[in-house]
C-alpha cells in the first residue's frame, strides 16, 4: 500500500492529522472543480469547504484500489454541487451563465493580467453545453481520462471523444469572439 | 469507420500527446495527414491548458481546514455524548418500567427463603403426632428423590428409616402416639434393600 493509501486508512479510523493531510493535498483541485462549474471564486471556496466536511461523513465508504482518491472526491464534489444548485433553485446548465454574466466580481480591464485570461476562458466555457464543458474541463484542466469523465456525465468513452471534438470547435469560436485567439 | 470518426480518434490521441507535454508542431508532424484540421483544435486545447487556472487563496485553504477540524472534533464529542445519552435513556427507561416490579420480586423471594428456612429448622425437631411432622417427612422424601446416585440414594433411605424409627420411639416414650399406631407406621415404611450391613436385621429389630 502506498503512502496515500495509509493516510486514507488512518482518516477512515478518524485520525484528525490524516484528514488535515488529505485536505492540504486536494484542496486546490477541489477548489478548481467548483470554480469552473459555478464560475465564482467565493462560492468555489465555500463549496470546497463543504466538500471536505462531507468527506468526514463519507470517507468510510471509499474503497482503496477502486478508483483514485481524487476521482472519488470529484464524485463527492458533484453531489455537493448539485445540492447547492438545488438549494439555489438553479439548473446545472444555468450555473456558469448566471455567475459569469451576473457577477460583477472580476471584470478584467487588462488583457496582460493572467486573471483576465482566466476570466475570458470562463466566459468562453460558459457558452458550451454542460457536457461539452465537462469534457473540456475534465480533459484539459483536471487531466482526467475519457472513461472517468464519461462515468461522471453518464456517457461512454467513445461518446466523450465525439463531444470533445464538438466542444473544441465551439470553444475556438467563442475564444475568437472574445479576441483571445487570433482569427 | 467513417472519416469523421477516424478524425475524432486521431484528435483524442493528439490531445493525449499534447497533455503529456509535446509541442503542437511535433504532434502535427506525427499526424501529418490530418494536420490542417488538427491544428486549430490543438491550438485551442493548448490555450486552455496554458491559461493560468485559478488558485484558492491561502486564507481560504486555512479557513477550510480549520472548519473541517472543528466539525471533526464536534463529531467525535457528539458521538460520545450521544452514546452516553442512549445508555442513560435505556437505564432510566428500564428503571421506570421494571424497577418497582424488580424490587418487589426480590423482596418476595427473600421473604419466602427466610420463611422456608425457619420452617425447615422447626420441622427437624418435630415428632410423630406434631402438625409439623408430615412436613419433615416430605423434606426427607424430597431429599431422597433428588439424589441421583443409586448407592447414595440407598444410604439416605436407610438413614431416614433409622431416623423415623427413633422419632417413633421418642413419640411413644413421650406418649404423643399410641404404640399400636407406631407399629402400623413402621409396617407402612419402605423396606430398605438388603445390604451386607443389614441382611441379618430388619428395621423392626431396632
Amino acid at each position: 500500500m502506498n503512502e496515500e493509501g495509509k493516510i486514507i486508512q488512518r482518516a477512515q479510523k478518524g485520525d484528525a492529522l490524516a484528514f488535515a493531510r488529505l485536505q492540504e493535498t486536494y484542496y486546490p483541485d477541489i477548489y478548481r472543480f467548483f470554480y469552473y462549474r459555478i464560475m465564482d471564486a467565493k462560492n468555489a471556496e465555500d463549496l470546497a469547504s463543504a466538500l471536505f466536511i462531507s468527506m468526514i461523513e463519507r470517507i468510510g465508504f471509499y474503497k482503496l484500489e477502486s478508483v483514485p482518491f481524487l476521482s472519488w472526491l470529484y464524485s463527492l464534489a458533484r453531489t455537493v454541487l448539485m445540492e447547492e444548485l438545488l438549494r439555489r433553485g438553479w439548473s446545472y446548465d444555468q450555473a456558469p451563465q448566471k455567475q459569469v454574466y451576473w457577477s460583477p466580481d472580476d471584470l478584467p480591464s487588462d488583457r496582460d493580467n493572467p486573471q483576465a485570461n482566466t476570466y475570458i476562458l470562463k466566459r468562453a466555457l460558459a457558452r458550451l453545453s454542460t457536457d461539452e464543458r465537462e469534457v473540456v474541463i475534465g480533459k484539459l484542466v483536471e487531466n482526467r481520462t475519457n472513461r472517468a469523465i464519461g462515468r461522471e456525465i453518464g456517457r461512454t468513452a467513445s461518446t466523450v471523444k465525439q463531444i470533445q471534438h464538438q466542444a473544441l470547435i465551439k470553444l475556438r469560436s467563442a475564444l475568437r469572439e472574445e479576441r483571445y485567439l487570433e482569427s | 469507420m467513417s472519416p469523421d470518426r477516424d478524425f475524432v480518434l486521431t484528435l483524442d490521441e493528439a490531445l493525449d500527446a499534447l497533455r503529456q507535454g509535446n509541442r503542437i508542431r511535433s504532434v502535427l508532424a506525427h499526424y501529418s495527414d490530418d494536420a490542417e484540421r488538427l491544428s486549430p483544435l490543438l491550438e485551442t486545447a493548448q490555450t486552455v491548458i496554458q491559461t493560468p487556472h485559478p488558485e484558492p487563496s491561502r486564507d481560504a485553504a486555512i479557513t477550510s481546514k480549520a472548519r473541517m477540524m472543528r466539525v471533526l472534533g464536534e463529531k467525535k464529542t457528539t458521538g460520545l455524548r450521544h452514546k452516553e445519552d442512549i445508555l442513560d435513556d435505556l437505564g432510566a427507561e428500564f428503571q421506570r418500567e421494571h424497577g418497582k416490579g424488580l424490587i418487589v420480586a426480590v423482596l418476595t423471594l427473600a421473604l419466602v427463603f427466610i420463611l422456608l428456612s425457619t420452617f425447615s429448622v422447626f420441622t427437624i425437631e418435630s415428632l410423630p403426632g406434631s402438625w409439623l411432622y408430615p412436613v419433615k417427612l416430605t423434606l426427607q422424601d424430597t431429599h431422597i428423590l433428588l439424589t441421583v446416585d443409586p448407592e447414595t440414594k440407598q444410604e439416605r433411605i436407610d438413614f431416614y428409616n433409622q431416623l423415623r424409627l427413633q422419632d417413633l420411639r421418642a413419640a411413644v416414650e413421650q406418649e404423643r402416639i399410641l404404640e399400636a399406631d407406631a407399629q402400623a407406621t413402621m409396617t407402612a415404611m419402605p423396606t430398605p434393600a438388603p445390604t451386607a450391613a443389614n441382611t441379618d436385621q430388619s428395621p423392626s429389630d431396632h
